[in-house]
């Protein structure tokens, strides 16, 4: 039994060896990958000679060591985080499309050591002056210091990390402007994915998608399955979901035989016309996660493929990837309301108390990093009578059927999610209100027939100098691209009688306004 | 008005962004993303009138002003 997550990889190195792990399909003319696919033993002995290394540049055990990379780089990607893991040390994976001001303000909250990168980040990171100083490692061919990695021996090496170690910090949107980082231990990590290869029969034989950013905890699902099971992981090319045809022969090329993405890629190739019975037929599995499924396009893909298994997965980063689940039996026929978030996972329990979901078990991670206030805040005591033990709050309302199964119903809070990607829609206020000409902003997130989700509106009042196009060039600089608003609407904006602007008042504006 | 400029124009009102150039890569600079980009093509086909099939597009065809008018026009001869 692993007790460290690196070696569910290093014994599939074992029973695999030559077997491949990655496999990297290059669609993009332009940047042909360095690697095709690479077996497990080869990426074991890649991974040992990152983890020397870093060790000469002073990494030590609990320091934390940020990576950044394109989905065409995925090989270096993954033996980096196995690399990171093995100096007993906490790899924080940051986007690559991240302005540098979010990204400083990641690096200098998880006070990171080293960021592990390709060469084209560290060249226009570190023209923006808070990073002129900080330490990239480029892990391009032929770069210094790739070359030196090459000469270290590929030989194993020794843990001290116990099970409670921290693995990974990863990034979501804080409400306050300031992105929080959420602290998962090497055992959150174990009780998630020994239950879904379990639950799921998850073997070698299988061929898995990895297609959220590492950044985004979904990846966490697709990297350790395959690295316990034995699994071949099949990164998506970037971008390649805003080309379904593009999308849908890489899945038949590759004959992928599980998907697991948000629903809004799913809802979106729907939309392109291009689904039909009979493509795609080695996808035995499609799992979702992230967001809710709009029913109506859920129901097409069933109807589609009555062959496939869909599971709805649902878990905040928090609780690691999944804390509850719900195989869909059968095509849902209200389509009005979402399909189940389902019971808990394996080594979780969900229960709600009034109306808001609380998570406990063996998932629930360590905390904000660095940030107890926001930790107590959410990891409480378990409130019911007799019980011991940490619960997560999540925030979540919820319903719970009478079969047992629990209900997404909506937030408490101003939380959204757009593409799966959680957003504070404080977040965005606060960014926009450090641009020098908005007087009063309120960002709104509202319907989006198109995609079935959500979309942002930005209602402000500026000075006359700002168009909407050169504030969405200023956004661009503070904040992901998923947190920019579709849409800038200038008006005056209105009040509630204690003086706060009204969103339900904007909410309802807009719509009428279409 | 020739159809590079039409889907320029069109981009830019839709999207609320500045097209630096008629090669910039828009997928990288987050003017076309899924929201803009199912706008797109059916601005394209009802506006346009030209037929677009999905399945020939690519991030390598379809990333700046002058590639996709060159994708589209040659869809639209196919037809």
């Amino acid at each position: 039994m692993a007790k460290l997550i690196q070696e569910y990889f290093t014994d599939s190195a074992t029973k695999f060896p030559d077997k491949a792990a990655v496999y990297v399909w290059h669609e993009e003319k332009s940047r042909i990958p360095e690697y095709k696919s690479r077996t497990f033993s080869d990426l074991e002995g890649y991974s040992n000679q990152i983890a020397r290394y870093l060790k000469s540049k002073g990494v030590q055990r609990n320091d934390r060591v940020a990576l950044m990379f394109m989905k065409i780089m995925s090989v270096d990607a993954i033996a980096t985080i196995l690399a990171i893991l093995k100096c007993d040390a906490i790899y924080v994976p940051v986007n690559h499309s991240l302005p540098a001001e979010r990204v400083a303000k990641i690096l200098k909250d998880a006070n990171v050591k080293l960021l592990v990168c390709m060469n084209y980040s560290a060249k226009a990171l570190i023209t923006y002056e808070p990073l002129s100083d900080f330490n990239f490692i480029e892990m391009n061919k032929n770069f210094e210091h790739r070359q030196e990695i090459d000469l270290e021996s590929k030989a194993s090496l020794e843990y001290k990390n116990k099970s409670d170690a921290t693995a990974y910090i990863m990034y979501t949107s804080g409400s306050t402007g300031d992105p929080k980082g959420v602290e998962i231990s090497h055992a959150n990590i174990i009780n998630a994915t020994d239950w879904a290869v379990k639950e799921f029969g998850i073997t070698s034989e299988d061929k898995m998608s990895q297609h959220p950013p590492f950044n985004f905890d979904l990846s966490t699902f697709d990297l350790y399955c395959a690295f316990k099971s034995g699994a071949t992981l099949y990164p998506v090319p970037d971008n390649l979901s805003l080309f379904p045809g593009e999308l849908i022969r890489f899945i038949e090329e590759n004959e992928l035989t599980i998907w697991n993405s948000v629903p809004s890629v799913m809802v979106y190739i729907w939309n392109s016309g291009l689904v039909k019975k009979g493509i795609m037929p080695s996808v035995k599995k499609i799992f979702f996660n992230g967001e809710g499924f709009p029913t109506k396009f859920l129901a097409e893909w069933m109807k589609t493929y009555p062959e496939k298994e869909f599971i709805n997965m649902y878990g905040p980063t928090e609780t690691t990837v999944q804390c509850s689940f719900y195989r869909i039996p059968a095509v849902p026929t209200d389509l009005t309301k979402l399909v189940p978030i389902g019971k808990a996972t394996g080594g979780m329990e969900i229960f709600a108390v009034d109306d808001e979901l609380y998570v406990g078990g063996k998932g629930v991670g360590k905390g904000y990093w660095n940030n107890l206030e926001k930790t107590q805040a959410s990891f409480i005591s378990d409130p019911r009578p007799g019980k011991t033990g940490i619960v997560y709050k999540t925030g979540d309302l919820v319903r719970l059927r009478d079969d047992g199964n629990y209900e997404f119903i909506g937030r408490k809070d101003n939380q959204v999610k757009i593409h799966g990607n959680r957003i504070e829609l404080g977040d965005v206020d606060s960014s926009m209100y450090a641009l020098p000409y908005v007087k009063k902003v309120a960002v709104v997130d509202i319907d989006d027939p198109d995609s079935g989700g959500k979309k942002l509106v930005a209602f402000t009042d500026t000075d006359e100098s700002a168009s909407p196009s050169q504030i969405k060039e200023d956004l661009a600089k503070k904040l992901p691209r998923y947190m920019i608003p579709e849409e800038i609407v200038e008006m005056h904006l209105p009040e509630t009688s204690t003086g706060k602007v009204d969103r339900n008042q904007l909410r309802a504006y807009y719509g009428n306004k279409k | 008005m020739e159809i590079k400029n039409k889907i320029k124009e069109y981009l830019e009102k839709e999207t609320q962004r500045k097209i630096e150039s008629e090669t910039e890569n828009l997928i990288e600079a987050g003017v076309l993303d899924s929201f803009s980009m199912i706008k797109l093509i059916a601005y394209i086909e009802s506006e346009l009138k030209i037929p677009v099939k999905m399945e020939d597009l690519s991030p390598d065809n379809f990333n700046s002003i002058v590639s996709i008018s060159k994708t589209i026009e040659s869809h639209g001869k196919k037809r």
